[in-house]
């Protein structure tokens, strides 16, 4: 009796787990034009974990309408996710698959010019494979196939299969001196049935990164630098350039409460027959943590960015909640931006100036509610000024 | 080798591949930011090519696919992608 009694109470832990649930409902509009301007999206999903197994379910619902002066875009899809994963050792199992729905979405441009189909469905498993010596190395695989069903605009071309197969992995060395160094490579390969479209691309990268610790208390520096060896072409069927990036990140915490990181990453393209500079960033964010009049806790952050590519981007942001009482924070925003348009008449860039403010409430059952109010301004004519209100509800239940 | 021989080293090697890089061609390859992106999947829904998508969290651009009209830089809300 007493042997089946521990069979029972072993049976019984192996299948005890924890379950936490999740929903979001979201929904913004601006004063453009309501009925266009609207664009809703609901999340919903749970998370169970038995220990050394996970399942995660993720459901994604968006619906959105398209603006004739600021770039919206029509989309109207579902996206479910399902994702397992199971640990023995330092193994990790990873089994995924996510189906999209396109309900009535935009279309999509075939590649080479092929036209335009409107997509459907797409479908994609995949496969992850993991062994982790913590602190030593880690080693990882993975495979993914798509299969996305697309129906082409024009009735006279036939309709066609859209596949793409992926492999890859790396492996990562921790080294004793604080470092590390990686070798990783990925295989791609996109095929569209009725169009003899079959092209492939392959990457290799070598990257190594150190983290000084002899750096005084509070300060974190990363330097890191990869060599990315690509085959293949791009849509022009101009051979893909191998590119070096050398990336440096600072991290300054100042009392505890304040922190500033500073970001450096510079790229070069190497051509067969010539060298070019590749994308450039530059970054600093600051943010200041406080305890506020609330249950909630408040901070500041205030950031700028400026990015060197084919294209070029400034931002400067502030974001802020700050606790007022109990569950109800104020929420500031406010960003300025530059960069690329692809709205008609810009001459390819056009800037954006959005401030604005709103209220969020928590509740200690996990309901969570917001609604902000921003103005924006861009440099597009007639409508350069104009309102958006972003409301939203959330429900994150509790283990059990 | 000292440090400052090692320095000089660097700056001279920088300096080398500074003078030797001309600017970018137009349809250089774009970069993501994966400490700046949050997996929103704003750059997958504009994207008309369906060269983008957020995997791990992290969006991931397809180069053999990607024309280079930069939707996904127009709307990404946190600059993560240049």
């Amino acid at each position: 009796m007493r042997v089946f009694m521990i069979l029972l109470l072993a049976g019984a832990s192996a299948f005890a787990f924890s379950f936490e649930g999740y929903a979001q409902m979201n929904v913004v509009s601006d004063s453009i034009n309501y009925g266009e301007g609207l664009h809703n999206w609901g999340q919903g999903g749970f998370r169970m974990n038995g220990g050394n197994w996970d399942i995660l379910l993720n459901a994604d619902r968006v619906k959105s309408g398209e603006g004739a002066v600021v770039p919206r875009f029509y989309r109207n899809h579902l996206e479910t996710h399902l994702e397992s994963r199971i640990t023995f050792g330092g193994f990790t199992v990873n089994p995924e698959v996510q189906y999209d729905i396109d309900i009535d979405s935009a279309d999509v441009v075939l590649p080479l010019s092929l036209g335009e189909g409107y997509r459907n469905s797409a479908l994609r498993p995949g496969l992850s494979l993991a062994y982790s010596l913590p602190g030593v190395f880690e080693v990882n695989g993975t495979g993914r196939y798509w299969k996305k069903d697309v129906t082409a605009l024009d009735s006279d071309v036939d309709d066609t299969e859209w596949t793409e197969m992926s492999y890859g992995g790396d492996v990562l060395w921790h080294t004793p001196i604080g470092g590390y160094l990686a070798v990783g490579g990925i295989s791609h390969q996109t095929k569209l049935d009725g169009f003899d479209y079959d092209r492939n691309w392959s990457r290799v990268d070598f990257s190594a990164g150190y983290k000084p610790v002899n750096f005084p208390t509070r300060t974190f520096v990363t330097a890191e630098a990869e060599y990315s060896l690509y085959t293949g072409e791009d849509y022009t069927g101009l051979a893909l350039p191998n590119r070096f990036t050398a990336k440096l990140r600072a991290v300054q915490n100042v009392a505890g409460n304040v922190m500033f990181n500073i970001t450096f990453s510079q790229a070069a393209d190497f051509y067969e027959d010539e060298t070019r500079f590749g994308p450039f960033q530059s970054a600093i964010r600051s943010q200041y943590k406080f305890s506020g009049w609330g249950n909630v806790p408040s901070s500041i952050m205030i950031g700028g960015q400026l990015t060197e590519s084919a294209i070029t981007t400034r931002l400067g942001e502030l974001e802020g909640r700050i606790s007022l009482y109990s569950g109800l924070s104020a929420l500031i925003t406010g960003k300025l931006w530059y960069g690329p348009s692809s709205v008609a008449g810009t001459g390819g860039y056009r800037t954006r100036e959005i401030i604005g403010g709103g209220l969020e409430f928590r509740m200690n059952n996990g309901l969570n509610t917001f609604v902000i109010y921003e103005r924006e301004a861009s440099n597009l004519a007639p409508n350069d000024v104009w309102g958006k209100i972003r409301g939203g509800v959330g429900f994150y239940a509790a283990r059990f | 080798m000292t440090r400052f021989t090692r320095l000089l080293f660097l700056a001279v090697f920088g300096l080398i591949v500074f003078t030797a890089c001309e600017e970018p061609l137009a349809n250089a390859l774009l970069s993501v930011d994966a400490t700046r992106c949050v997996g929103c999947g704003e750059c997958e829904d504009v994207c008309p090519y369906d060269a983008i998508e957020v995997i791990d969290g992290d969006a991931v651009i397809d180069p053999g696919l990607c024309h280079q009209c930069n939707r996904c830089v127009e709307v990404c809300p946190e600059g993560a992608i240049y």
